[in-house]
């Protein structure tokens, strides 16, 4: 659990602890309905649309698909559908799958169907995030049933991480108009779009049966609401991602699986003025004190971001952030010898709104201008994908995996490195990082590829911020996620009480 | 008559079709690209491109509006980029929702305003008019979500009485579906109703000064008789037009309310078009909304014709 629950919650989480740690066959809570309030309307449960690999609705993708693996505590993989992913050296991997794994249809999924999804996901028509991850499969060999044999066009430390989300899960070919099929522990009972999904137990399903008869998520786009839902009792669970809520939900005592796994960031763009210049980057680095931030936007819950490498990676380094410093930014806008005024572009989400204001003011504190541009959702990934930005808020939980954020945002050239930031030596060092086999090694090479990028402050690393799960005193089998990078939770593990 | 009515409907139908060209300009006025929303941010710029030429949304409006109203006169509203699913279906699933939240918002306002209006009209002044305009100034004065999400604290969280959020079909679960419409159908009606209230209120202490009514009064006419029946048509000119208004925008959803209460109507459908740019949809819910206000308001004119028979010929 995280350390900054209030201590007046101690009574109410010592009551949810003693419940949660009640085994479900012994108070005869087996079977029931959990209702879950997500943030996310589901329209498509095909993991090759992306809907059920957001960090809100991995829970979705794991009770239909149960990917090969799944992020455990730390950055550690756990294997679900596969039992093992080996290589010697991050381009040849041997994917072992669990013996006689069936579809929820009782088909096969064995390595024949693992290359089928790998291949589908790659296709040119394919509009999965995962897309760039399958296509550098070279070849894909199944060399018995359960074992296939996988070759990358290169080398790639982050290979495996992708196989927790879409390209992991193991999908049918689906017929037209309807789901393609998993063998996680849920099947698809019907589907209301803008509404509601309903999920019901696998006949096939590899594992122990699920202890919920049945399981329905919910669109609640309103998060206010969504929260009262869960203290009304109209819904058992909520997706949270607002840290007024979620200290809200610790003061209360619920049941949470949380984690600080959303990191606020934001990119400067350095292919123009005034980020082109270093110095005015520093500056405003230098500017801002992530204090300010972290209790305005997170009132308090949550930690200051050091860099890109996160607290809760398995790397164990970490950089040397620069301390705040108005007199340093003032002694670098000197030298920079031009005024300096810029467009700041976010979203309308509160925490965004509070945290543009209060860099608004520091950075007027220093003589810097800054406008804030708020724009829909739809405007945002445009100026961001269109690099048409001055700085742009960048809200996301991709350094939750350390391998794959190094090496699509920071590269020169990389598809996530929307500053347009080109330093050859962070460039150098993060390909040898994905080439390089040992996980020590490795991790030096990110640690000084990560304290360049803090220096140079292409990007902005504010705060981790809370996001997560909170259930009421009724739902057992949420597990503790304090020290995971991702919120990924089985609901096959999860029951009610009745 | 025919003349006028005639002129009422030319007059709407280049309301319609300016509408209508207004909203076929919308991808070039927007920024923001289906294409990202749909093939995610990874894909290259030539099936990006790709991708925009088949919804031709480079023609020019008026060559976009035909395309639209051809289509549209057999059936065809469209396929949604982003689930695929025909926009046609997609509306026939919403509106009924909407229509639903909608009449029982009117029926909750006009059980509150009218009773309360005559009320407060038949003694200005007194503790009814005092009370009535104290609460409808703060219902006015309130954000209409702050109105959904006060009832949810008190019906659902602090009585349990009622779910805070979700929607029930009324075929399946008849009784849940009543149970889920209740504070949205409440929070919609109160919101109109505090408006109801201060117009009917001004329309009736205006008629109540008509010699006729004093008329009526030496007769011996009792206060509600007399209210009802000979004050209450005259003064619901300005009300009727804020009815009408209310039903003809209420089509295209309060995104709000539905929000809120996650009810899967009109305005959770525009709302989520706009945010993935998914135009086909955007542009259907626009023309179909922007129909509805203008029958509305065709509609509250008729009314008015009968309400009051003078203003049948006032066309100009």
């Amino acid at each position: 659990m995280s350390p900054y629950r209030p201590l007046a919650a101690a009574a109410g989480l010592a009551a949810a602890a003693a419940l949660s740690a009640c085994a479900p066959a012994a108070d005869g809570a087996a079977g029931g309905t959990l209702t879950v309030g997500l943030d996310t309307d589901v329209t498509s449960l095909d993991p090759i649309d992306n809907l059920v690999a957001h960090q809100s609705t991995l829970i979705v993708g794991n009770a239909v698909y149960e990917p090969l693996f799944t992020d455990g505590p730390e950055g550690a993989l756990e294997p679900r559908l596969a039992e093992s992913i080996e290589t010697g050296d991050l381009r040849t991997w041997t994917l072992k799958l669990k013996p006689d794994l069936v579809f929820s249809d009782g088909s096969p999924l064995d390595a024949e169907a693992v290359i089928g999804h790998f291949e589908r996901m790659a296709g040119p028509e394919s509009t999965c995030l995962c897309q760039p991850a399958a296509a550098q499969i070279d070849s894909a060999e199944a060399v018995d049933d359960t074992t296939v044999r996988l070759t990358l066009a290169a080398p790639d430390a982050a290979f495996d991480r992708g196989l927790t989300r879409s390209l992991g899960m193991i999908a049918t070919e689906p017929e037209e108009g309807k789901a393609p099929l998993g063998a996680g522990a849920f099947t698809v009972a019907s589907t209301d779009p803008g509404s509601s999904v309903t999920l019901e137990p696998n006949p096939e399903y590899h594992g122990p049966a699920p202890i919920l008869d049945r399981l329905v998520f919910r669109f609640l786009p309103d998060t206010d609401s969504r929260y009262q839902s869960l203290s009304s009792g109209t819904v058992d669970m909520v997706w949270l991602n607002t840290a007024h809520l979620v200290a809200q939900a610790r003061t209360e005592g619920l049941t949470t699986a949380i984690a600080d796994s959303t990191t606020a960031t934001a990119f400067l763009n350095t292919t123009r003025p005034p980020f082109d210049d270093v110095r005015v980057r520093q500056a405003v680095q230098a500017a801002i004190n992530r204090e300010v931030i972290l209790e305005a936007a997170d009132q308090g819950a949550g930690r200051l971001s050091d860099g890109p490498i996160t607290s809760g990676s398995p790397y164990t380094a970490r950089t040397d952030h620069p301390d705040f410093d108005p007199d340093r930014a003032r002694r670098l806008l000197a030298e920079y010898g031009e005024p300096v005024a810029f467009d700041y572009t976010t979203d309308a989400r509160p925490q965004s709104a509070q945290r543009a204001a209060v860099i608004q003011q520091m950075l007027a504190d220093v003589g810097i201008d800054m406008t804030i541009d708020t724009v829909d959702a739809a405007t945002m990934d445009t100026r961001l994908f269109g690099r048409d930005f001055d700085a742009i808020e960048f809200f996301t939980s991709a350094y939750g995996e350390t391998d794959t954020a190094m090496k699509s945002i920071f590269p020169e050239g990389a598809p996530g490195n929307f500053s347009g930031y080109a330093d050859p030596e962070v460039t150098s060092l993060i390909g040898e990082a994905g080439e390089t086999v040992d996980p020590e090694e490795r991790a030096g090479l990110y640690g000084e590829a990560a304290q360049i990028i803090v220096d140079e402050a292409p990007v902005l690393f504010y705060t981790e911020s809370p996001s997560g799960f909170a259930a009421s005193y009724t739902v057992g089998g949420i597990p503790d996620l304090s020290e995971h990078n991702v919120i990924s939770i089985l609901p096959s593990e999860l029951w009610i009480r009745r | 008559m025919m003349r006028t009515w005639t002129v009422r409907a030319g007059r709407a139908a280049i309301v319609l079709a300016l509408l209508g060209l207004v909203t076929m300009s919308l991808p070039m006025l927007l920024t923001g690209n289906p294409a990202l929303s749909v093939l995610g941010p990874d894909a290259t710029p030539e099936r990006i491109e790709a991708f925009l030429a088949e919804l031709n949304l480079d023609d020019p409006p008026p060559a976009r509006l035909a395309d639209w109203l051809a289509a549209a006169a057999q059936g065809d509203l469209g396929t949604s980029l982003v689930t695929g699913r025909p926009v046609a279906d997609e509306i026939a699933r919403r509106l009924p929702v909407t229509l639903e939240l909608l009449i029982g918002g009117q029926i909750v306002a006009l059980a509150i305003a009218v009773p309360l209006a005559m009320a407060s009209a038949w003694k200005p002044g007194g503790r009814v008019d005092r009370a009535g305009t104290l609460a409808s100034f703060l219902l006015i004065a309130t954000p209409p979500f702050i109105i959904a999400l006060g009832l949810i604290a008190v019906f659902a969280v602090a009585l349990g009485a009622l779910p805070a959020t979700g929607w029930r079909d009324a075929w399946i679960d008849p009784a849940g579906h009543l149970r889920h419409l209740a504070l949205p159908v409440l929070a919609t009606g109160l919101a109109e109703a505090a408006v109801l209230v201060r117009l009917l209120r001004a329309g009736l202490i205006e008629t109540l000064d008509q010699p006729y009514i004093l008329a009526a009064r030496s007769r011996g006419m009792s206060a509600p008789v007399l209210l009802a029946t000979r004050a209450l048509r005259p003064s619901s000119f300005s009300a009727l037009t804020i009815v009408g208004m209310t039903v003809g925008l209420a089509f295209g959803g309060s995104v709000l309310i539905e929000s809120v209460f996650a009810i899967p109507g009109m305005g959770q459908l525009a709302m989520g078009a706009i945010e993935t740019r998914d135009f086909p949809v955007i542009e259907a819910v626009i023309i179909f909304s922007g129909a509805a206000v203008v029958v509305a308001s065709i509609a509250v004119d008729l009314i008015y014709s009968l309400v009051d028979p003078r203003t049948r010929n006032a066309s100009r």
